[in-house]
């Protein structure tokens, strides 16, 4: 009996400490996250925070929520992410969205309307989101229907063929290389195409 | 072919080299899997006590909060096509809407061009106006194929806006429409149209400096 509660006493006076010390790094971490997005809600543009811990999107201005979006699932690949605000650099896709020509006096006397926009069913689902800072986030849509299962396969073959070798590269360069990937809802997954523009800024806050 | 035993040893080294990279790049990519708070934290912030972390966090997390306003604002979902009248965190109403097409449209002299997007960001509430005329710019002549008229009152045409409008800057207008079945739809020049019922309450809500967020 008294030794078993010797052993109770080792491991809380080692896990004390260790434990202290993670709610530390943690808070700081978090503190220097919220810094930086008060330093975003200063100017009047659309900032998106991906918030793993939470499994939260939000699109957000002027630290309003204008839109919550759930994450259904992440993985995270690579090198912690950063504390710091990041720039979306580039949206990736198979199929961009393009947009339509007006051909003038054309829509003039017709008598059928034809919608011709570029709307939210328009974007796409599957899509890469590369940020400064060597994060890359791979959206992908919840599961559902051949096409998807097809595009899950590719993107599960590029994962495990393509991501290590690319994980090794960086690693030799000594440059950093984060890939995370986030499964949302179709519509949402579209949604975020949809509102991202390129220079954007993106906080994410790690599980 | 695979009885050639020099094509096999060249296979069998090949792929120990190829399952080396990938082993260490896999190990490489899942070793931080935790994804874990570690980082470079600053000497000053590794001395701070963890309450002291814990009550700058809250200060944070209040300080952020309270930046969304206490009066009445309004947010426009353009993927969507909804409007929200909003006052804090709470709705008032909710609108559907048509946003901005995304279309091109291209001067045949080739000099000008327009693009029809709901521009995104803050904006303010400029203007209102009660049962507004369009003064109609440029492109709408040109899209219908119609000749630029150099009387400017021709341009005026009245009773397309509906009853209201209000104005957020670079003659963009939140206002009426006649076209209420297209409403939900992106088919608009940039404005956002609203349903007359809608707009009443837009209008009546808000004042000139009422702020609008448009993603």
């Amino acid at each position: 009996m008294m030794r078993l509660q010797l052993i109770l006493l080792f491991i809380t006076l080692i896990a004390g400490p260790a434990s202290a010390g993670d709610d530390k790094e943690r808070y700081i971490r978090e503190n220097r996250l919220l810094e930086e997005e008060l330093t975003l809600a200063r100017k009047p543009d659309i900032y998106f925070v991906f918030n793993l811990k939470e499994k939260m999107a939000y699109i957000k201005a002027r630290g309003i929520h204008l839109r919550e979006l759930q994450i259904n699932d992440f993985h995270c690949w690579g090198s912690p992410v950063s504390g710091n605000v990041y720039r979306l650099r580039k949206k990736s896709t198979f199929f961009k969205p393009g947009r339509e020509m007006i051909k003038p006096g054309e829509s003039k006397g017709k008598d059928n309307f034809k919608i011709e926009a570029l709307e939210l069913a328009d974007m796409p689902s599957r899509y890469t989101l590369v940020l400064d800072g060597g994060v890359k986030i791979f959206i992908r849509p919840s599961k559902g229907g051949i096409v998807s299962e097809i595009g899950n396969l590719f993107y599960t073959s590029i994962r495990f063929l393509i991501l290590p070798i690319a994980m090794l590269w960086h690693a030799l360069r000594g440059t950093p290389c984060t890939a995370i990937d986030i499964v949302l809802d179709k519509n949402d997954a579209r949604a975020v195409y949809w509102s991202l523009s390129e220079g954007s800024g993106a906080i994410i806050y790690p599980p | 072919m695979f009885k050639n035993r020099k094509f096999l040893n060249i296979l069998i080294i090949l792929s120990i080299i190829f399952f080396t990279f990938e082993s260490a790049g896999y190990y490489l990519g899942t070793r931080d899997v935790s994804f874990s708070n570690k980082g470079n934290l600053s000497r000053e912030n590794g001395k701070t006590s963890l309450n002291a972390l814990k009550a700058r966090n809250s200060a944070l997390r209040r300080r952020l909060k309270s930046l969304t306003p206490d009066e009445i604002y309004i947010v426009i979902d353009t993927g969507r096509n909804m409007l929200y009248l909003k006052r804090g965190n709470g709705k008032i109403r909710e609108a559907v809407i048509s946003a901005g097409s995304g279309s091109i449209l291209k001067d045949p002299s080739g000099k000008r061009q327009w693009i029809f997007d709901t521009p995104r960001g803050e904006y303010h509430v400029k203007t209102k106006y009660i049962a507004p005329a369009w003064t109609r710019p440029d492109w709408a002549f040109i899209e219908e194929g119609e000749a630029i008229p150099k009387d400017p009152r021709k341009r005026v045409d009245e009773g397309v806006l509906g009853d209201y409008a209000l104005g957020f800057g670079n003659g963009y207008f939140i206002h009426g429409t006649l076209y209420t079945r297209l409403l939900g739809r992106n088919v608009t020049h940039g404005c956002i149209r609203v349903g007359d019922r809608d707009l009443k309450t837009v209008y009546t809500a808000t004042d000139v400096g009422t702020r609008i967020y448009i993603f």
